[in-house]
């Protein structure tokens, strides 16, 4: 499907601040996960609550592809497991050196 | 210090130069944007354009030689093999590149022959050098491979950061080798010439760079050998798994299969999930450090890499990779916008990283540190994320005015130029790019005041 001028513009803006959320939740659960903070906490959580704004928006709103639209949708799911997931397998990798 | 290591230095001093050299032809190019007629008749913009583009190349690709060369007999504990040929091809190198150069500077293009081909320009971008410059940087990348090989042979040794780079180095020189075809029909040409653009630098030098630094993080801060090699098999197949299809992005619009949407489409879309475990590899790292290091300026610019290859290559990128946004920003300044930004995050930030981690071993200190390399680094990092700003403002514009509502015509092509948006982004370009002037300036002032001394001193940190 050919996109609008408009219809264009907001969903790269919308892929690209897809994109940018993610990496602010991935960034904040880090940094929460250090220092042990409350508010990066929440603000971790936050972001990823955006990021579920912003992929419900361009699934509901913008003309993008069925295929792509599901995939979007994936991504969300992936990006919320990212993470925890690399946080637990570097600390694991991490503490089985310590016990070597 | 071993001869590979000097060798190492001589390389990284080499792509410095090229640093300088890509900044100052980037700043040259970015002002024909703004006064068209700029040095007409004298000195065109695509020439200024391919020394710009060529000179990333190189400048990346010595870094990277020189990383490998100053790693190498660390890692294996004695000198490389062949180093005396190396040492050979490094000059003949850096003497090719001079040549190719002033051919560009002074005879700059010729007639549509075959001798223009072989000595002034292959005619494709990012791979323009002659013919003969071509076979060159293949005899060095040959000889690299040898060294790199022939040493782990000789010393019966492996480790886990090195077979990954052997197993890198054939597909690094094979690709190469995809420089040198003439094929009259354009898709066909260039659906080959991205397996050399693209498969060289969202594969192969991914995992180059991959390599470089799960060594500089070793030296760097003592990371665990077995650690590093864990995360780096993980980062590799994940790297490897997304961007080797992700070559698909760049066959949209150049005659191959509609296919080719489904799988670039797809596959480019999974590149930035990588990239995030590598925001949180550096982040647990630099957690782990407490974001201390004796070598802080190594330290912050390994950070700087993680960072950029992910707003660089993955925000910049998943902009645009859908084929339905790709069909308006395909090419625009979108585009560059784009590859300035992933090209530093990736690359470049990991290449000053090499940088000031060989500049404190070399000279004997236990630490960097100082005020200069801060004004580097805010100066690089604000001028590049300036730059690229500028670009996506003056991209959108082009694929909005331009593209889409004006249909790609020629008209809408001239009547863009006139655009204020487009102009101001211009101008916005150029006085960024002159801010990142300035931190290169300060960079190689930073590298340079670090004087020799012995090594054995215990003081921590030396005014850099």
């Amino acid at each position: 499907m050919i996109m609008s001028p408009s219809e264009m513009l907001a969903t790269a803006l919308l892929l690209g601040a897809f994109v940018t959320v993610a990496g602010a939740y991935g960034l904040l659960y880090c940094v929460a996960r250090i220092s042990d903070h409350k508010m990066l906490r929440a603000g971790g959580y936050l972001s990823y609550a955006g990021l579920c704004l912003i992929a419900f928006a361009l699934v509901a709103f913008t003309p993008l592809h069925i295929g792509w639209k599901v995939l979007v949708a994936a991504s969300c799911a992936v990006y919320l497991m990212i993470p925890p997931v690399t946080w637990r397998y570097l600390a694991r990798l991490h503490r089985e050196e310590r016990i070597r | 210090m071993y001869r590979s290591q000097r060798l190492g230095l001589k390389y990284l001093t080499a792509s410095t130069v090229m640093f300088g050299a890509m900044i100052a032809f980037g700043v040259l190019s970015s002002i024909y944007y703004i006064w068209p007629g700029f040095l007409l008749n004298v000195f065109n913009f695509n020439t200024a354009k391919i020394i710009h583009i060529d000179g990333l190349v190189i400048w990346l690709l010595m870094g990277f030689l020189g990383a490998i060369y100053w790693f190498l007999p660390q890692e294996l504990e004695r000198e490389v093999e062949g180093i005396a040929l190396a040492e050979i091809l490094f000059w003949v190198f850096c003497a090719a590149v001079a040549v190719v150069v002033v051919v560009f500077l002074v005879v700059q293009y010729g007639s549509a022959t075959e001798s223009s081909m072989w000595f002034i320009n292959q005619g494709r971008k990012y791979v323009e050098a002659p013919r003969w410059a071509a076979l060159g940087i293949a005899a060095v990348m040959g000889v690299f491979a040898y060294n790199v090989i022939g040493t782990a042979v000789k010393a019966r040794k492996s480790t886990g950061i090195l077979t990954v780079l052997i197993a890198d180095l054939v597909p690094l020189v094979v690709l190469y080798f995809d420089a040198f075809p003439e094929i009259p029909n354009m898709s066909q040409d260039l659906f080959w010439w991205w397996w050399l653009v693209h498969l060289w630098v969202e594969a192969t030098w991914e995992v180059l760079i991959g390599c470089i630094m799960a060594w500089t993080l070793i030296h760097l801060v003592g990371a665990s050998r077995r650690v590093v090699e864990s995360w780096l098999y993980v980062e590799v197949a994940m790297v490897l798994g997304t961007g080797i299809l992700g070559l698909g992005h760049h066959y949209f619009w150049i005659g191959t299969p509609r296919y080719w949407f489904a799988i670039g489409g797809f596959f480019s879309a999974l590149e930035p999930l990588p990239l995030l475990g590598m925001v949180v590899h550096a982040v647990y790292d630099a957690g782990s450090q407490h974001l201390r290091a004796a070598n802080r300026p190594a330290f912050y610019w390994t950070l700087a890499e993680a960072f950029g290859n992910f707003i660089g290559g993955g925000v910049w990128g998943f902009m645009m990779t859908l084929p339905q946004i790709n069909l308006y920003s395909h090419g625009t300044q979108w585009t560059a916008s784009h590859g300035h930004f992933a090209f530093w995050g990736a690359y470049g930030c990991g290449v000053v990283a090499v940088l000031y981690l060989a500049c404190e071993k070399s000279r004997g200190y236990e630490g960097l540190d100082g005020r200069a390399w801060k004004w580097s680094f805010a100066l690089l990092n604000i001028g590049m994320l300036g730059m690229t700003g500028a670009l996506l403002v003056a991209g959108m514009d082009q694929a909005f005015y331009e593209r889409a509502i004006g249909g790609s015509t020629w008209n809408a092509f001239l009547a863009m130029q006139g655009r204020p948006w487009f102009n101001e982004s211009m101008w916005a370009r150029l006085a960024f790019g002159l801010m990142f002037a300035c931190g290169y300036a300060i960079l190689v002032y930073d590298l340079l005041a670090v004087r020799p001394r012995e090594a054995t001193v215990s003081e921590p940190m030396a005014a850099a």
